[in-house]
């Protein structure tokens, strides 16, 4: 290079620097840098805060299902009670009524569960054992409702297996109630 | 009634045998008091009583699968005696308890079933013009 054109060059040069020697090049880099790095963080901060909240609305879902099923093991423990009335002697309209109680609270209790892997079975177990009750009291409909003082335990013989069958069921119920309640594995609480 | 065995048991049977016989012959008329109970009153010894026959299906626990019990059918018949006046129970004859028991009554009540069907459609025909 002749020395007429180094000196051409240079000129250049000092007129026109690198873009990277420029002041506002390097604030704009480091502005962008340090933008990226706290929209990175941004977007960390985004995914912790949405897990979180993922977490919560499970929790709260698994919450809302435990208070659940403690209601109804309550309402459930209200059955049992209920088919405890049962005595010898008494009418049918009386019988009628108790069972029509119990089985609108238990398939209104259950019915959110009959789809349930662990209660299912169960559940179909207790409305085939309140069917085969509302049969049986079918079957001791009186004759003639003013002379049922007749056969007075005709009503009390006829359910009285049913009944205890219903509450066996609910009994079994209500301890599956409580299993998935406390989230026990399938092999827990197994003696 | 508590299960009853040897000369009892024999006794018992001889009772439903005897009713048996009472019904078949025509002494005791019994009359439907539901589906599936029947009552005689019956003033032939020296008490007067009142007798009902029952046929049910007893629910009879069996095997448990996975912590459900899984219930099967009976059908058991009873027969209760009443003192009269009063309706005071005195006796339960419980086939459930014995298999002799309940095929005695079995024979009893499938006899009463018939005679009050019988009577039924016997009655049908009269309500008709021949």
């Amino acid at each position: 290079m002749t020395p007429e054109l180094q000196s051409i060059v240079d000129n250049l040069r000092e007129l026109h620097p690198p873009f990277w020697r420029d002041p506002g090049y390097v604030i704009a880099l480091f502005t962008a840098i340090a933008g990226l790095i706290y929209s990175y963080k941004a977007f960390k901060e985004a995914g912790k805060a949405f897990r979180e909240a993922r977490s919560a609305k499970e929790a709260a879902t698994a919450a809302g299902r435990t208070v659940k099923i403690q209601t109804v093991t309550i309402e459930l423990t209200e059955v049992t009670q209920m088919l405890d009335r049962i005595e010898p002697g008494m009418l049918f309209r009386e019988a009628r009524d108790l069972l029509a109680e119990v089985q609108r609270r238990v398939r209104r209790h259950v019915a959110p569960f009959a789809e349930h892997p662990r209660l299912s079975s169960a559940i179909k177990t207790t409305l085939q054992a309140l069917e085969a009750a509302h049969r049986s009291l079918k079957d001791a409909r009186p004759a003639d409702a003013a002379r049922e003082a007749e056969a007075p335990n005709a009503v009390y013989n006829a359910i009285e297996d049913d009944f205890a069958t219903i509450n066996n069921c609910v009994a079994d119920l209500m301890g599956l109630f409580e299993k998935v309640t406390l989230g026990l594995g399938d092999s827990d609480g197994e003696a | 009634m508590a299960k009853l065995e040897g000369s009892d048991l024999n006794e018992l049977l001889q009772f439903i045998q005897d009713l048996t016989g009472l019904t078949a012959d025509g002494p005791l008329k019994w009359a439907p008091a539901t589906p599936t109970t029947y009552v005689t009153d019956t003033n032939l010894g020296a008490s007067r009583a009142r007798l009902a026959l029952q046929k049910l299906e007893r629910a009879i626990p069996s095997a448990t699968i996975a912590g459900i019990s899984t219930p099967r059918r009976k059908v058991v018949y009873i027969l209760q005696a009443f003192e009269m006046p009063g309706v005071t129970l005195r006796v339960t004859i419980d086939g459930g308890e014995d298999p002799n028991v309940n095929e005695r009554l079995r024979g009893l009540y499938d006899l009463v079933d018939t005679g009050v069907k019988r009577s039924g459609l016997d009655f049908l025909q009269k309500i008709l013009p021949h």
